[in-house]
């Protein structure tokens, strides 16, 4: 057996060294649209300037890990909070380096037509996890259908709502599950970002289903979705020039047109 | 439908056909030898056919469940740190490899048990009373008797290890499984990917089962009469 195991290192190993690359390219981790479409959008302009970007793409939970390793230079997956999060687990080092979009947020409905329209005792269907909750929570209370506790923000639970005169009764779901949960539900009440609602079949990308949109201010820009990198490497001049292209009226251009539906630029 | 799509995502999904392929033949170079020794090796203790040491077996026994019991989203994200400290990257093929092998290996296992389990039993007592030793109990008899099982069992092996690459784009390690769902159904503008990513998979499927029944079929003792 132990011969076998030696066997399948050396196999490994040789393996890894076929497949290790220049230390030249700029390594960027992606995940989700619209990030792999807007890294290609600009990756024969960085090449013009002697930059080779190299897109490794796998599930934005597990790509701080590389990044965090130094296998990648930076990745475009998160906002602050996820950041914090990663950075207090692992006590590391990643920093905001250039916020790119902030996506939007909205209460959605297909029965009411206003706020006021919303009955005593209705079902909402909020996020589940513990950025995108409070999230949702400050979003109602802006709108001023429930009141949260003086002074939390970003950290609120169900527990901090001091005042719910609609008495709304909440159900938390994951993001990607909301969406389905509130159809079967009649299609009365849900928090939902753009990118994870649906109609019965295909993506909703109108604002005909939605109640109210999150207003952009001081504390709903600290969710924009950035490019993170580490600290030691946020002044490397090609993670500079790579934040200059990623900021470009070219991106911002293109993020408007193509994905202007569910989210606005953050530059 | 793939005249449908344009040139870039044709090399996409080029691309992602070859990641998966290249993914389900190494690990299936890994784990079909290892996952039939095991597999031997359980099966043929039960049987009793050698006697020593059986709790070995046990606890073989046991790990090979404990692996097969992980599910293999976690499997994978457990893979990470180990595969960073030995072959020092977190990323894409390698800790893919490491996680498509443990399972890979875990259910060849099993399924190589189970195939070997059913002979039938008198094969021993006749090979015993022919005289034969171990090696050609295992080469005349066992071997004999079971190729047509085996082959059936690595088919389907293969097959779960193509259903277990369909989530290693998650440690991106890339394939038809991150054409289909993460650039297929997450995107918005993704649906004619997402449903010829799985056509792909559903013909690699279909060509695997083909040639393990041809294969199967042609090395039957049973059928073939000799």
């Amino acid at each position: 057996m132990k011969k076998i195991f030696l066997l399948i290192n050396v196999l490994l190993l040789g393996l890894l060294s076929a497949c290790a690359s220049d230390d030249d390219t700029l390594k960027i981790g992606v995940n989700f649209y619209p990030m792999p479409e807007i890294v290609d959008l600009i990756k024969d302009d960085l090449l013009t300037q002697g930059i080779k970007i190299e897109q490794v793409q796998m599930d934005y939970n597990v790509l701080n890990t590389p990044l965090y390793n130094g296998e990648i230079d930076g990745n475009m997956i998160q906002h602050q909070y996820f950041m914090e999060f990663f950075n207090q687990a692992n006590d590391s080092n990643l920093v905001i380096a250039q916020p790119i979009y902030h996506s939007k947020f909205a209460l959605y409905s297909s029965v009411y037509d206003s706020l006021e329209d919303i009955p005593n005792g209705t079902t909402i269907y909020v996020p589940e996890d513990v950025v995108n909750l409070p999230r949702a929570l400050i979003l109602l209370d802006a709108l001023e259908l429930i009141s949260l506790s003086a002074g939390v923000d970003v950290f609120a639970t169900l527990d901090d709502i001091e005042s719910n005169p609609r008495n709304l009764v909440f159900e938390p779901r994951s993001l990607g599950t909301t969406s389905s949960a509130y159809h079967s539900d009649g299609s009365k009440l849900a928090i939902m970002y753009p990118t994870y609602a649906r109609d019965t079949n295909n993506q909703l990308m109108d604002d005909s289903q939605v109640l109210a949109y999150e207003e952009l201010n001081d504390l709903t820009r600290t969710y924009a979705i950035s490019f993170v990198t580490r600290a030691n490497n946020l002044n490397d001049p090609r993670i500079q020039t790579f934040i200059e292209y990623l900021t470009s009226q070219k991106v911002r251009t293109w993020i408007e047109e193509n994905y202007g539906w569910a989210a606005t630029p953050a530059f | 439908m793939i005249v449908l799509l344009n040139a870039a995502t044709q090399s996409q999904l080029i691309k992602a056909a070859g990641e998966t392929l290249n993914l389900l033949l190494m690990s299936a170079l890994i784990s079909l030898p290892i996952g039939t020794l095991i597999g031997m090796v359980l099966a043929l203790y039960e049987k009793k056919v050698f006697k020593q040491s059986r709790w070995i077996v046990r606890l073989l026994s046991i790990v090979v469940s404990i692996i097969r019991s992980i599910p293999f989203v976690l499997l994978m994200v457990i893979i990470i740190p180990f595969s960073f400290n030995i072959f020092g990257t977190s990323i894409g093929f390698i800790p893919s490899l490491i996680a498509l092998s443990f399972i890979g290996i875990a259910t060849v296992a099993r399924l190589v048990e189970q195939a070997i389990i059913d002979i039938n039993p008198t094969l021993y007592d006749l090979a015993h009373s022919m005289g034969a030793s171990k090696f050609q109990l295992f080469k005349d008899f066992i071997f004999i008797e079971a190729r047509s099982s085996l082959i059936l069992a690595f088919t389907s092996a293969l097959v779960s290890l193509l259903a277990y690459s369909s989530v290693v784009y998650i440690i991106g390690g890339g394939g038809l499984g991150y054409t289909a769902i993460q650039i297929g159904y997450y995107s918005p503008v993704g649906q004619t990917l997402m449903w010829v990513s799985t056509l792909i998979m559903i013909v690699i499927v279909q060509l695997v089962q083909l040639i393990g029944n041809v294969l199967a079929n042609y090395l039957n003792k049973k059928k073939r009469g000799f």
